[in-house]
């Protein structure tokens, strides 16, 4: 099959898979009322409500969290020639982590139960950037001394490990309510983002995912080493700059407006690779877009769990998905350098 | 005849809680007067009341506190039993609602330390601590033990949201304080919650207080839930979404039941669970759209944050109609509501603030804990 073939099928995937997280939901919108609402014909004020002011901006969402994580998963393990590798290695999610600790546990009173903090969504987002983005920088200054990649990667864990302290301190201090909030954070959620804010994460991740093409040739020379790309005359520094800045485009405004989401990030693009056959970034792109909002929006609907008024938090979602996929790879490919 | 059937039903429990009379022994009574709480027993016995604390936190099963406290030095007290010889005179509340009820039975002085001052409410406490500073000890199962010995705090009012508080229990009675397990927060009926001020009485020795202050608030509150109990009773809805989440108490819980006793109609009112049930957004919309009365809405105090925290709160009927009234009238800038604070020993107030909101009358009348959200 051509890859024009499988991107098409990849494509019409992700359609009809959001128009089923559309219609599937704690009611399910029979797919005749669902036209006559598309068309503006449908006259049931309810429905159209839970269609366009719920479920449209979280599929939106969904697609956009997908397309973002995936292809900055693969941006990463391609630039860390590192099959783990993924959106959150350079720290992202630490930086953004210790951001929302700082606001939520610093806002919320002392409450049983019911008492969630009512910290604005834009005081969330914008911590969540202001850390992500610090953490970013440090590591940045620092790798204008290193040249090797693989220290960026150790020294970005590192980053990422001792932000992770310093929220685990924060979370023993914090009182049961604030902990609670913080914890539901972490699990991530597609459905908060709405009106101007999705207009923003979208522009946000469409300018990520045009560096990320941009950079599509200095990427596949990077499979065949950094040294090697220095001869052929690849400004190694401005490449990490543009990858660097197109992943904390992706990764970090997908968590700092939907919260950490794991395993899609490093899931998909291996997927993709198996699937396409090839180590060619014009092909991979496109493909890790669509497989990632297409494994995404199925996270969703598994997640709100169709004829049902319970919900399941989306990380554990894409976990359960993730891994598995990981897995299977790991064992029909024992070895899995040889992907890149 | 619906209304006298309840009037007759509440003369019958009130009845149960009356003060004793006075042919009757007036402790053994006092005793006995468990009515509404659940979580806890107090016998009184030949020198020493037995204080049995059960099951303080929600998946707790078969645990059992004992507490003999000494009505003299020299009472002797039964093995197997934690024994409080002395009436405390330095002890540490861990929750804010523990000072509610050591302030209601008159002992203030004795609260050495507490968890967190910015989040306590209480007028005399803050006054008391600017007078001789109080101090902070920590939270939950993270307190400072030194700290505790170094201040001379002999025992301390604890509770445990699982049985990860048993480390530090066992650590307590290694330092020779007495950890005394409060769990009012379990009890589903506000009166419930509220009763545990015996608790409170039996360990400082001020059971006539304590009861007193527990009939007159049972009678407070009974007085109110049937005047409010009309067949006018307008939907409610509580709470706020928290990333797309809407955490809602059960239809069995001290929420649910006060809405219900304030004569309105819970729209969770057939969830049968006593704790909270998390639903999406989106279905608290179908269900709650149009309800009429929205209590309890977060930590908010305008309509313009409940509206940055989430656009599509504007859609609900209680939001367009300007039928929002929130538990955060009284609350101190570090968070904390008096609320979730006094209201445990209040309850009485807090179901006459619902019936004035659930009625019509909130404008008028004057509220103890709500205030509307404009």
């Amino acid at each position: 099959m051509s890859n024009t073939a499988k991107i098409t099928i990849i494509i019409a995937l992700a359609l009809v898979l959001f128009v089923a997280d559309l219609v599937l939901g704690s009611i399910i919108i029979p797919l005749r009322d669902f036209y006559n609402l598309l068309s503006g014909h449908g006259d049931e004020p309810f429905l159209k409500t839970i269609l366009f002011n719920f479920r449209l901006p979280r599929a939106l969402t969904a697609v956009a969290a997908g397309m973002a994580l995936s292809v900055s998963g693969l941006i990463m393990q391609t630039v860390f020639r590192n099959p783990l590798a993924g959106p959150y290695v350079l720290g992202i999610s630490s930086g953004a982590s210790l951001g929302v600790a700082l606001v939520i546990i610093g806002f919320q009173s002392f409450g049983w139960f019911s008492e969630f903090s009512t910290v604005s969504n834009w005081t969330i987002i914008t911590a969540a950037l202001i850390g992500s983005g610090l953490l970013l920088m440090m590591l940045l200054i620092v790798s204008t001394r290193v040249n090797d990649i693989m220290t960026i990667l150790i020294l970005g864990i590192l980053f990422s490990s001792s932000v992770s302290a310093i929220v685990s301190i924060l979370q023993f201090f914090s009182p049961e309510g604030a902990l609670k909030s913080y914890v539901i954070w972490t699990m991530g959620n597609l459905g908060n983002v709405t009106g101007s804010q999705l207009s923003i994460l979208w522009g946000t991740i469409t300018a990520g995912i045009i560096i990320a093409l941009l950079n599509g040739k200095n990427l596949n020379i990077m499979l065949l080493g950094e040294l090697y790309a220095k001869t052929t005359g690849v400004n190694i520094f401005l490449f990490r700059l543009f990858i660097f800045i197109a992943t904390s485009l992706l990764a970090g405004g997908i968590t700092a407006f939907c919260g950490p989401i794991g395993f899609i990030g490093i899931a998909v693009p291996h997927l993709v690779r198996l699937l396409f056959k090839t180590t060619n970034h014009f092909i991979l792109i496109p493909g890790t877009l669509f497989m990632g909002a297409a494994v995404m929006l199925f996270s969703d609907i598994v997640a709100h769990l169709p004829g049902s008024d319970r919900i399941l938090p989306i990380n554990s979602i894409t976990a359960l998905l993730g891994i598995p996929i990981v897995i299977w790879i790991i064992l029909r490919n024992r070895q899995l350098s040889q992907l890149f | 005849m619906k209304r006298s059937i309840i009037t007759v039903i509440a003369a019958i429990i009130l009845f149960g809680c009356q003060a004793p009379t006075q042919e009757k022994n007036q402790t053994a009574d006092y005793a006995n007067n468990n009515c509404y709480a659940s979580h806890f027993s107090i016998t009184e016995n030949e020198g020493y009341s037995l204080i049995t604390i059960k099951n303080p936190w929600v998946d707790a099963e078969n645990i059992k506190y004992n507490y003999a406290v000494a009505h003299t030095p020299s009472a002797k007290l039964p093995p197997n039993t934690v024994h409080i010889k002395k009436t405390p005179t330095r002890v540490a509340a861990i929750s804010t609602t523990h000072i509610a009820f050591i302030e209601t039975i008159g002992q203030l002085q004795t609260i050495k330390a507490v968890s967190d001052k910015q989040y306590i409410y209480s007028r005399q406490f803050h006054k008391a601590d600017s007078i001789s500073p109080i101090a902070e000890v920590g939270f939950d199962i993270n307190l400072n033990v030194e700290k505790l010995l170094q201040l001379k705090v002999e025992l301390v009012f604890l509770y445990g949201i699982s049985n990860e508080i048993e480390p530090l229990r066992k650590k307590l009675v290694r330092a020779n304080i007495i950890p005394v397990m409060i769990g009012e927060y379990m009890e589903q009926h506000p009166l419930g919650k509220a009763e545990w001020i015996k608790v409170f009485g039996a360990i400082f020795q001020q059971q006539e207080i304590a009861k007193q202050y527990f009939n007159q608030t049972a009678k407070a509150y009974e007085k109110v839930k049937r005047e409010a109990a009309t067949t006018n009773r307008p939907t409610v809805l509580t709470g706020m979404p928290w990333n797309d989440v809407w955490h809602t108490p059960g239809g069995k819980s001290f929420t649910a039941q006060l809405i219900a006793d304030a004569g309105g109609n819970y729209i969770f009112s057939n969830d049968t669970s006593s704790v909270n049930y998390q639903y999406d957004t989106e279905i608290v919309y179908q269900r709650a759209g149009k309800a009429d009365i929205w209590i309890n809405a977060g930590n908010v105090h305008s309509l313009k944050q409940i509206e940055e925290h989430d656009n599509r709160m504007k859609l609900f009927k209680a939001f367009q109609n300007g039928n929002i009234f929130n538990n955060n009238k009284r609350s101190v800038r570090g968070g904390g509501s008096d609320y979730m604070e006094s209201g445990a020993v209040n309850p009485h107030k807090i179901l006459s603030d619902l019936a004035h909101i659930f009625h019509g009358n909130a404008q008028k009348s004057e509220l103890t804990y709500y205030k509307p959200i404009n």
